[in-house]
């Protein structure tokens, strides 16, 4: 039998998926484990963040791994879900790195 | 004049004495027998409250003697409190006094009861009883209370014309003549025996009476329906839940003929679960309060897909109605506000309580007419359809969004997962407010807040779906009517969230 491992061109970007999704539900859905997430499940369609939430999730990044989210960045489409946020502050540090 | 309700019920005891009355707990009460009764008691109200200008304060539970006590001060002309038995002794005080009551009768000695009635008594024989006595349609008869979800009760004083014209209405409406079993599922101080006992005993029918204590027991009401072939059959949303729980394994109840849904609007899962419950009975959907009683009817099309909440259909014969807007005035065309009736069957103002606000003639109104102000914010749909969004004091505002937390609550109810929910709206400095759900589940664990955040999403705008969805295994708290405690819940949440806050920060 084969394990089929992920083709990963790039070097993985460090914040994971998991990570993200442990900050949302501790910072903004009490009584839910990490694991329930959906890493794709619409976070605003659902009232979990709103525009405050958004801020909340930037200054996480910020503080926690250094990434600045600029204004134009801060919009809460970018936020949607946890691989959009993942995918939003991936970006950012690109961009920065440039 | 409109005849009254006692002299009716005279009526039928004399032209049918062994009709069943009542049922209770497998006796049968005829109608002679009751009529003897209330005359038994009628003497011993006037022996206690010799001054027929006072009112009596009544304090009794569900039974046949105190049916016959109720019609025994009817007969005697006496206006008459009759509070909930539950309330505690201060509260229940302070009532009779408000009301002005001469003295506090019961069937049992217990305080604040000043004189036991018996209405069983010892047989008397054949004796002659004299007729009941004659009053005018403006008399006060009942003085039923709110349900006090805040402070003190009201008191709503009915009069003798508002009362007959009531029993008239239902009778007409749902068919209750001699041979027609009603359930009674009420206790007897609620607004909704009204129609299942007094309109009942006016018109020669049965009324199966339902022992409170034993109102949450699913075998027990489907039996009384089925065993006393009961055709009509009035309850909140609880009762019908409880027969579709008894009936989804006996099968559907093949007596009934007219079920009405009243007191609270139906969550979808319960009316889904009436469908099966009864196989030929019509549905009505009825809009009223204990100030006005009745006065939207909306009778449910089964053929159609059903869809909560119900409409409340259209004003019964002789009511008048407007909604008024933000601005106060009467709307002229579809949308959104308060709604205002006038019926026939209306109390003429509190009796320990301001009126000016809430009975008042409208400048948009019939002139001269009284309108009650309901507290309902409803919306006239483009067809002329009217629907309830909740009572007024539960609109809240969400970032701006204007959001009624007892329609949240439906939603979540609506989720075959939910058995109990309540949404309280918490002040908060950014959003105006923010929703706080707690939520007990028919199952522990069957669902998570994320799939009840998306059931939400799909029902409602975003500002509706609560910042918190907490989820608990113990009932929810419960007022003395039986309504889910929101402000205990409130005041809970809020010193749970203030706690945290008080420790020193470092």
């Amino acid at each position: 039998m084969t394990t089929e491992s992920r083709i990963e061109p790039k070097a993985v970007f460090r914040i994971s998926e998991d990570e993200i999704a442990q900050f949302v539900v501790e910072r903004f859905l009490p009584g839910v484990e990490s694991s329930e997430l959906e890493h794709d499940y619409d976070l605003l369609a659902t009232g979990v963040i709103d525009s405050l939430g958004v801020l909340h999730i930037a200054s996480w990044l910020g503080k926690q791994h250094g990434i600045t989210l600029t204004g134009p960045e801060l919009t809460a489409g970018n936020f949607r879900s946890v691989r959009t946020i993942r995918a939003t502050a991936e970006r950012a540090e690109a961009g920065g790195a440039a | 004049m409109t005849r009254s309700l006692v002299a009716s019920f005279t009526a039928r005891a004399a032209a049918h004495p062994g009709a069943p009355a009542l049922i209770w707990e497998d006796r049968s009460v005829s109608y002679g027998d009751l009529y003897a009764m209330a005359s038994r008691a009628r003497t011993q109200v006037e022996e206690a409250a010799p001054d027929a200008g006072r009112p009596v304060g009544l304090l009794v539970r569900k039974s046949p003697e105190a049916v016959a006590l109720v019609l025994g001060c009817l007969m005697a002309g006496r206006t008459f409190l009759l509070p909930s038995h539950e309330l505690p002794e201060a509260p229940l005080k302070a009532l009779y006094q408000q009301a002005g009551c001469a003295v506090v009768l019961g069937l049992a000695d217990a305080p604040p009861v000043d004189r036991v009635v018996d209405p069983a008594g010892a047989p008397r024989g054949c004796e002659e009883y004299p007729p009941a006595a004659v009053v005018d349609d403006e008399a006060v008869t009942f003085m039923l209370t709110t349900s006090g979800s805040t402070g003190l009760p009201k008191v709503v004083p009915l009069s003798s014309g508002a009362v007959g014209r009531f029993t008239d209405w239902a009778a007409e409406t749902f068919g209750i003549t001699t041979g027609v079993a009603v359930l009674n599922y009420a206790p007897l101080n609620f607004d909704l025996c009204m129609l299942d006992v007094w309109t009942t005993l006016a018109y020669g029918g049965t009324v199966v009476l339902v022992d409170p204590g034993r109102g949450a027991s699913a075998g027990y009401l489907r039996d009384l329906v089925a065993d006393h072939a009961v055709s009509v059959v009035q309850g909140v949303p609880m009762l019908f839940q409880l027969l579709a729980e008894a009936t989804a394994e006996s099968g559907p109840l093949d007596t009934p003929e007219h079920v009405i849904f009243a007191g609270d609007s139906m969550p979808a899962r319960v009316l889904a679960g009436v469908s099966t419950t009864f196989s030929k009975a019509r549905w009505y959907n009825n809009y009223g309060c204990t100030e006005t009683n009745n006065s939207f009817l909306h009778e449910v099309d089964q053929d159609r897909p059903l869809r909560t909440p119900l409409p409340i259909g259209r004003p019964l014969a002789g009511v008048r109605w407007l909604i008024t807007g933000q601005d106060g005035r009467a709307l002229t065309g579809p949308g959104q506000g308060e709604l205002l009736v006038s019926t026939p069957f209306q109390s003429a103002g509190y009796v320990n309580a301001p009126n000016e606000k809430t009975f008042a003639p409208h400048p948009d109104g019939a002139p001269g007419l009284v309108y009650y102000r309901t507290g309902d914010m409803v919306t006239l749909h483009e067809d002329g359809a009217l629907s309830v969004i909740g009572r007024a004091d539960y609109l809240v505002k969400v970032r701006g969004f204007q959001v009624s937390t007892q329609s949240v609550e439906q939603i979540l109810l609506d989720h075959p997962a939910v058995a109990e929910a309540a949404v309280i709206a918490l002040p908060d400095p950014v959003a105006g407010h923010r929703l706080h759900a707690r939520l007990r589940l028919t199952e522990a664990g069957s669902v998570n807040s994320l799939s009840l955040r998306r059931h939400c999403s799909e029902r409602t705008v975003r500002a509706a779906i609560p910042s918190v969805i907490e989820m608990v295994t113990d009932p929810l708290p419960r007022t003395s009517t039986g309504k889910v405690d929101r402000n205990r819940i409130k005041a809970c949440v809020l010193a749970a969230e203030e706690g945290p806050t008080r420790t020193p920060q470092p």
